[in-house]
């Protein structure tokens, strides 16, 4: 299991600039992992060495499944445990519906990454130590059912931005976006 | 049925600009229920054409069926042999089929949009995307694939929010909807049912069905 000392992730959604990169992971609170989202122009892969000169707390890539395929899923898991990535954050992706968009990939949904960045745990692609969330929403009946499953596949965490069941407490990241 | 819209008569026109002689095609099963390809359309079409000679105009029953467009142009046979191009109004797979069984060239006058299911004429709605790999009997009769923007086979995804889509927040999630009706019949088991990603070796364009001679 990839268990991390902290609850909390510091949110930064969208990386536009190497500079607001360092600038955001230099205000990251004491005892609170930062999560590096996809949304920007700049790949977090790209500036990961940069912020770890500064940040020595937990650090995770969020994945999403909204641009790409099943390959580069594969590609990105890989890819950020080798960068030195402590554990990747597995999401659908929010879908930006509007004109001229791309088309929407989600070759994979959220439980299916999940059984991937599993097996690749399972055949030493990545290492034992790697840190494996999933994004899960908070509320009952279907979102909680489905958190379950997630806990009960495999997932070291949920995480949820807003309030968790009880019942997940000590297996959820609350995730407070940058503001 | 094929849900079909009308292309811009200005765009099929163009595309016909050199055509002298032309034949109007309609299809009196799926584009005539859209109201884009019915006996109103092709002589609405007709019109647009006015400028030039109108052959003949004709409603297939099936136009994309092959076998049924070759014994409907029979009768045409003069008329196609004068025509420089065919305006189908149809969807894309009767004009290509008009075009295979004619040997002419085709002009596509509508643009096909989804399978769907008819609530009432003028009311159309897409329930099922041909994934080739059928979910319904796990999920209550309601199709995730086609109903979820993103088309999440194991959800609901983190957007949702209470019973509400994160894509359009005036519609309930597909997966709550699932899961009511699941829990309604007492099968809520079936809700964590995990279904595998689609195997696109065997579901990707262009598909086909050949049954096998016994």
């Amino acid at each position: 299991m990839g268990a991390l000392v902290t609850a909390k992730l510091t949110y930064l959604a969208s990386i536009e600039s190497a500079e607001a990169a360092l600038a955001a992971g230099a205000r990251v609170p004491a005892g609170t992992g930062l999560l590096l989202g996809e949304y920007g122009a700049i790949d977090p892969l790209a500036v990961f060495g940069s912020i770890r000169k500064s940040f020595d707390g937990p650090i995770l890539l969020e994945i999403l499944a909204k641009n790409k395929n099943r390959d580069l899923i594969r590609t990105s898991l890989i890819s950020s445990a080798a960068c030195g990535f402590d554990g990747a954050l597995l999401a659908s992706g929010l879908f930006g519906a509007g004109a001229g968009m791309a088309k929407p990939v989600y070759d994979l949904d959220p439980a299916q990454m999940l059984r991937l960045a599993l097996d690749l745990k399972k055949d030493g692609m990545l290492p034992s130590s790697f840190t494996i969330a999933v994004r899960s929403a908070a509320g009952e009946g279907p979102a909680e059912r489905r958190a379950r499953f997630y806990l009960d596949e495999g997932a070291d965490y949920i995480a949820l931005e807003g309030a968790a069941p009880a019942v997940f407490d000590r297996q959820t990241l609350f995730i407070e976006p940058v503001a | 049925m094929i849900v079909t819209h009308k292309k811009d008569p200005g765009i099929v026109k163009k595309y016909a600009s050199d055509a002298r002689r032309v034949i109007i095609v309609g299809c009196s099963e799926c584009a005539a229920v859209c109201r884009t390809g019915g006996s109103e359309q092709v002589k609405e079409m007709a019109e647009i054409f006015s400028d030039r000679e109108v052959l003949a105009t004709i409603s297939i029953e099936s136009p994309c069926d092959k076998r049924v467009s070759a014994r409907d142009f029979k009768r045409l046979e003069e008329e196609l042999s004068r025509a420089d191009a065919l305006i189908a109004l149809t969807c894309g797979s009767g004009a290509q089929a008009i075009a295979e069984v004619t040997g002419k060239r085709v002009v596509a006058a509508l643009d096909t949009d989804f399978l769907g299911m008819v609530e009432r004429l003028g009311r159309f709605f897409e329930r099922c995307s041909h994934c080739g790999e059928c979910l319904l009997n796990e999920t209550a009769m309601l199709c995730p694939v086609t109903l979820c923007p993103k088309g999440v086979r194991n959800g609901p995804c983190e957007g949702i929010k209470g019973s509400r889509c994160e894509v359009y927040e005036d519609r309930d999630c597909v997966w709550y909807t699932i899961y009511r009706r699941l829990e309604e019949r007492g099968e809520l088991d079936l809700f964590t049912v995990y279904h595998e990603p689609v195997d696109w070796s065997v579901c990707h364009s262009p598909r086909e069905a050949i049954w096998e001679r016994s």
